[in-house]
């Protein structure tokens, strides 16, 4: 069974093929979703997140999920040595660069909870896979041509793992580079990261893309991570192990 | 580790040296303005060499400074000429390698493409490049317009970094040219919308370039 809605800006996809499968699960898992937008979006004048920026909500006060979120960013940032930030110019918390991946991710726990064992949840590119497809297969994700989106010039089979790719974004550059805010960075098209979660690797996709294309060379370096990452000219770079997904 | 990577990078950079093919752009700066810079490519065969501007930047280790290098390169395109030393001749502008903490020049293929010219006698320092698991930084020494010897002056060690990177970290990194698959998948990920802003934003490079020559 599957599910797409209109959410937090973008579809969220879920498939669920464990024969236990209701569709009130699919309603549980959406109105999570809504509840973190409802959260965390920059966008909702009157989201947590929104009233922070607006100092109307001390650091005490804050929820345990936005705690959680800040506590994550924090230790994002170190371990991408500042090019994780939330951080925005301007001087206020963006946090949508972490909560994407983690709320996905936290979805996902939820389905396990639950007892499913074979799905995935896909939001806007993020995915976390579990278990096996409807035949009984890995999940087979296509990797999108940043160029022709509706061509696919890469596959990756996971089961477990998760996946996410940045890239820039038409509606503005939403990746910068902490380090020197003023400064655009000379990039890849679009960097694939798959990681042992989509919290993990969504994080990490947002700070390496934003290292530029020295980005490649960080995701080589961690352990459990691989990349695949696409130039300006069509030429994909890719870490030395990332083929075992292929 | 350390005495590997020397090993390993002096042993590939001396094992192409008799096929390296340089390359200048039209316009040649002064020669004390120019470093020259080496850093570990997309293989274990491939090597990258190319030519920077480091007279008004000097580079301290920290992470941040592959920005200003990466400014640098952009300020002084026409003399980031960059040549790149492989195991089979071949001559890529630098848009052609990517997959390493070298910046690439927008508009290097307007003007280097095929032109063969000598590089001037002297030493060079290369800026100290973050490859993440630690500085790269070499010296050229050119003689009779070849390049003679390529010394390392800094080279991958233990930092504080280090301890979130595995301990192998040499980047070797594979590449291929991407191509449409006819694959049926469960599920896509991508950057949506990539596409226009990549090709606006082609668009003013290349109008920047034209500009510059």
């Amino acid at each position: 069974m599957k599910e797409t809605r209109i959410l937090m800006g973008m579809p969220i996809t879920v498939e669920i093929v464990d024969n236990i499968v209701t569709k009130k699960e699919f309603g549980k898992i959406f109105s999570y979703f809504e509840a973190i937008d409802c959260r965390f979006s920059t966008y909702k004048k009157e989201s947590e997140i929104s009233l922070i920026n607006k100092c109307l909500v001390k650091e005490k006060d804050f929820s345990c999920e936005m705690k959680e979120i800040f506590s994550l960013a924090e230790e994002t940032k170190e371990l991408t040595f500042g090019y994780f930030d939330i951080v925005t110019p301007l001087g206020k918390y963006d946090p949508s660069g972490i909560v994407k991946g983690w709320a996905v991710y936290k979805a996902s726990r939820i389905l396990e909870e639950d007892g499913y064992k074979n799905f995935y949840i896909d939001a806007g590119g993020d995915i976390q896979t579990s278990g096996k497809n409807s035949n009984g297969k890995k999940w087979k994700i296509g990797i999108r041509n940043p160029f022709n989106t509706e061509e696919i010039v890469k596959t990756v089979e996971l089961s477990g793992e998760g996946v996410a790719t940045s890239g820039l974004y038409i509606r503005g550059d939403h990746i910068y580079n902490p380090n020197n805010k003023n400064y655009s960075i000379e990039n890849f098209a679009s960097l694939t990261v798959i990681g042992p979660n989509v919290y993990e690797a969504d994080r990490f996709a947002t700070a390496s893309f934003a290292m530029g294309v020295g980005g490649i060379d960080f995701i080589e370096g961690l352990k459990e991570f691989e990349g695949y990452a696409i130039n300006n000219n069509s030429i994909a770079v890719f870490t030395s192990n990332f083929e075992k997904y292929a | 580790m350390r005495v590997f990577f020397i090993a390993f990078t002096f042993i590939a950079v001396f094992s192409v040296y008799p096929k390296i093919v340089s390359i200048y752009s039209k316009l040649n700066p002064p020669a004390q303005t120019k470093g020259f810079l080496v850093v570990v490519a997309n293989d274990k065969k491939a090597y990258e060499a190319r030519n920077i501007n480091n007279s008004t930047y000097t580079s301290t280790p920290t992470a941040t400074s592959i920005k200003p290098e990466r400014r640098q390169v952009q300020n002084n395109v026409e003399s980031s000429d960059i040549i790149k030393l492989s195991n089979s001749d071949e001559v890529y502008n630098a848009k052609m390698s990517a997959g390493n903490a070298s910046m690439m020049s927008k508009t290097s293929d307007n003007h280097t493409s095929k032109q063969l010219l000598r590089y001037k006698d002297g030493e060079y320092s290369g800026t100290a490049v973050n490859a993440y698991y630690g500085y790269v930084q070499v010296r050229a020494i050119i003689r009779n317009g070849k390049i003679s010897d390529i010394k390392f002056l800094k080279f991958p060690n233990n930092n504080q970094n280090s301890v979130y990177l595995s301990n192998q970290a040499l980047p070797y990194l594979k590449k291929e040219v991407i191509k449409a698959q006819s694959d049926k998948v469960d599920v896509i990920s991508g950057a949506t919308y990539t596409s226009m802003a990549f090709m606006q934003s082609t668009k003013m490079a290349l109008a920047d370039s034209m500009l510059r020559n």
